[in-house]
């Protein structure tokens, strides 16, 4: 990853490592350029089907919907996971450490873990919002109702009508 | 493109979050929120209309079910209750993937009446699945004491299922039969009874793969198959013959007959710990890994060793008896290869006085029982991997009668050119006399101490 008027030498660096793979700029909402490499920003499904369609390869992609700040932490996930293919036993076991820390960092900063599942989820990088949502499922798993409601801040708002029907339907284990 | 439901700014809520706990996962799309409920067992996604009105029927349109743990359900009748109720309240809208993990066994309740009532209602719910169009299907079915196979009786009809997984269930002739499952290409079975000792048809079918069962198929209606993964398995065919077939993965498996395998598009083959009857293998041009570890049940060198096992040497340096010796050519292409046997094996040990040449070896792992202690075998291997990069030997427990070396092998060792040679690499328990005698033979052969490593292993076999 690189960013700003550093990206020119970080993509010529890039692109005499790997000949033949293309450099793609992203932008963010901020007007920040990131240069990665199009294997990294093939992770995003949304991306991926922009370059086949033979879009604007050349003036970048701007993605209005993400900051810097997060963008900059999603090209870090797909970077992990573009650009290299993991083969041996090892290289898998790096790489499910890789995303082990980084859903341990996003858990601890509840604001930014939304920041990245809605940008994994506008982007359509299918292996990073699985991890960002996993990561909440986790929280959710084995708590009653009333411990979630406290975990999340969630108010209760259900009528009595509600309750009518949620016990009609009798779907509690 | 993801947008909030309630279209408002969220990066100032989130400050407030921060200061005082804004519900900010309920302002998730019901996207995001569908993608959360389908990590959770069906019965606490359910559960989650219980936390507000957002989440009052956000579980109806979630893509996935997973339903597990039945054994918290008191009794078979309300698992059963539960699970019908889910599928009958859920939304009309296809289902990505449906699991459902039950548990066959004694009814809580009533402990002597086992109940198989779950049996009556089984194929309802994969019927269902496959209405909702379920592409990921998982039968899994655990098991408490040795009660019968959950049935599957029906032909399975659909075009979106792509993967089955099934545990513990029996499949009759025409289940196996998936021309109507155009898309399926991932299956497996784990515990099937005799359900693969049928033919498996499918035009689609990529991978398959066969834990604890039985196997009889030649492949011959399964055109499209190219991972192939047995393991615990006794197989029982003549031949199989599968020309799209890239990676064969047979474990722990016995094979009852002689049989032949003809997969010219192989890549990759391991064989690990397989006994009975050792297949033959047809040509495979384009193979790159091969890992082989026979059990000490190995059989069919010639009908001397099949009939009186250990007694290998009395087909030494005949090629043409020796069925072993066509094994080992068959391997012959292999970039990457390994080799290793069970205690006691020496089995390759009467084929290196014609030893085949592998050419494309470049990786080549040793065990120490793959050349029956005999170091004149490994600098007979060596001879014939003319470009290998990278040679690991192996060594287990009883590796001393290994340097019982001789001056006539010496003389041998003396012409190998080990040009391509960079590492070599010793794995061993301890590092003792024998392991520096080794070393100091390795020498002899012009291999210098800087290419040599010593891995001390806590048990053999840590590496294979």
């Amino acid at each position: 990853m690189a960013s700003g008027s550093g990206a020119a030498a970080a993509a010529a660096d890039a692109e005499e490592k790997e000949s033949g793979s293309r450099m793609i700029t992203l932008t963010s909402n901020e007007g920040k350029a990131f240069v990665v490499t199009e294997a990294s920003a093939r992770q995003s499904a949304t991306i991926r089907s922009m370059v086949d369609d033979g879009g604007c390869v050349d003036k970048g992609f701007p993605l209005p919907n993400v900051d810097s700040k997060t963008l900059a932490r999603v090209i870090q996930y797909s970077d992990e996971h573009g650009n290299k293919e993991p083969h041996t036993v090892d290289e898998r076991a790096a790489l499910a450490k890789f995303d082990r820390d980084f859903i341990a960092e996003l858990d601890a900063d509840k604001a930014f873990l939304y920041d990245v599942t809605m940008a994994a989820n506008y982007l359509h990088i299918q292996g990073l919002l699985a991890l960002t949502t996993q990561c909440v499922a986790d929280t959710i798993k084995g708590k009653t109702p009333e411990e979630i409601r406290t975990a999340f801040g969630i108010e209760y708002d259900l009528t009595a009508q509600d309750e009518k029907e949620i016990k009609e339907e009798d779907t509690h284990a | 493109m993801a947008t909030r439901r309630d279209g408002s700014s969220r990066r100032k809520g989130l400050t407030a979050e921060e200061d005082g706990g804004e519900d900010w996962l309920s302002t998730l799309p019901d996207e995001i929120l569908h993608n959360v409920l389908s990590f959770l067992p069906a019965h606490e996604a359910v559960w989650t209309c219980v936390l507000s009105r957002r989440w009052r029927n956000l579980w109806r349109s979630a893509p996935v079910l997973r339903i597990r743990y039945a054994e918290r359900w008191d009794g078979m009748a309300k698992f059963d209750k539960f699970v019908n109720n889910l599928l009958l309240l859920r939304d009309p809208v296809p289902l990505d993937e449906l699991e459902f993990q039950t548990v066959l066994g004694i009814c809580q309740l009533h402990p002597l009446q086992p109940s198989f009532r779950l049996l009556k209602y089984a194929n309802t719910w994969i019927r269902h699945a496959l209405m909702c169009n379920v592409r990921v299907l998982r039968v899994l079915v655990q098991y408490q004491y040795d009660l019968p196979l959950l049935k599957v009786n029906m032909p399975l009809i659909s075009e979106h299922l792509k993967t089955l997984e099934l545990r513990r269930v029996l499949l009759d002739k025409r289940t196996l039969d998936f021309s109507s499952c155009p898309s399926l290409e991932d299956l497996e079975m784990n515990s099937c009874g005799n359900s693969t000792a049928n033919k498996i048809l499918s035009q689609s079918l990529k991978r398959l793969c066969i834990t604890n069962g039985q196997f009889a198929d030649d492949l011959s209606s399964l055109p499209a198959l190219q991972d192939l993964e047995m393991e615990s398995c006794g197989i029982c065919t003549e031949k199989v013959v599968c020309q799209s077939l890239k990676h064969l993965c047979l474990t722990q498996c016995h094979f009852e007959e002689p049989t032949h395998i003809s997969a010219p598009g192989l890549i990759s083959l391991q064989l690990n710990d397989i006994w009975g009857w050792t297949p033959s293998l047809e040509t495979m041009p384009l193979l790159v890994t091969a890992s082989v570890k026979l059990w000490k049940g190995s059989m069919g060198c010639c009908s001397e060793c099949t009939f009186h096992p250990g007694t290998c040497a009395d087909c030494d340096g005949d090629p043409d008896s020796s069925f072993k010796c066509e094994f080992l050519r068959d391997l012959s292409n292999a970039v990457n290869l390994e080799l290793a046997a069970e205690d006691g094996m020496c089995m390759f040990k009467q084929d290196l006085t014609w030893c085949p040449r592998f050419s494309k070896v470049k990786t080549l792992l040793l065990d120490g029982w793959v050349v029956g202690h005999d170091f004149y075998a490994v600098v007979c291997f060596l001879q014939h991997t003319p470009i290998l990069e990278k040679f690991t030997l192996q060594l287990c427990e009883g590796h001393e009668r290994m340097v019982e070396i001789d001056e006539s092998s010496r003389s041998v060792g003396r012409m190998v050119q080990f040009e391509h040679l960079q590492t070599v690499e010793v794995r061993c328990l301890r590092n003792d006399e024998w392991v520096h005698k080794i070393l100091k033979i390795l020498n002899t052969y012009g291999i210098t101490p800087d290419k040599i490593t010593i891995q001390i292993q806590m048990s053999c076999g840590d590496y294979i």
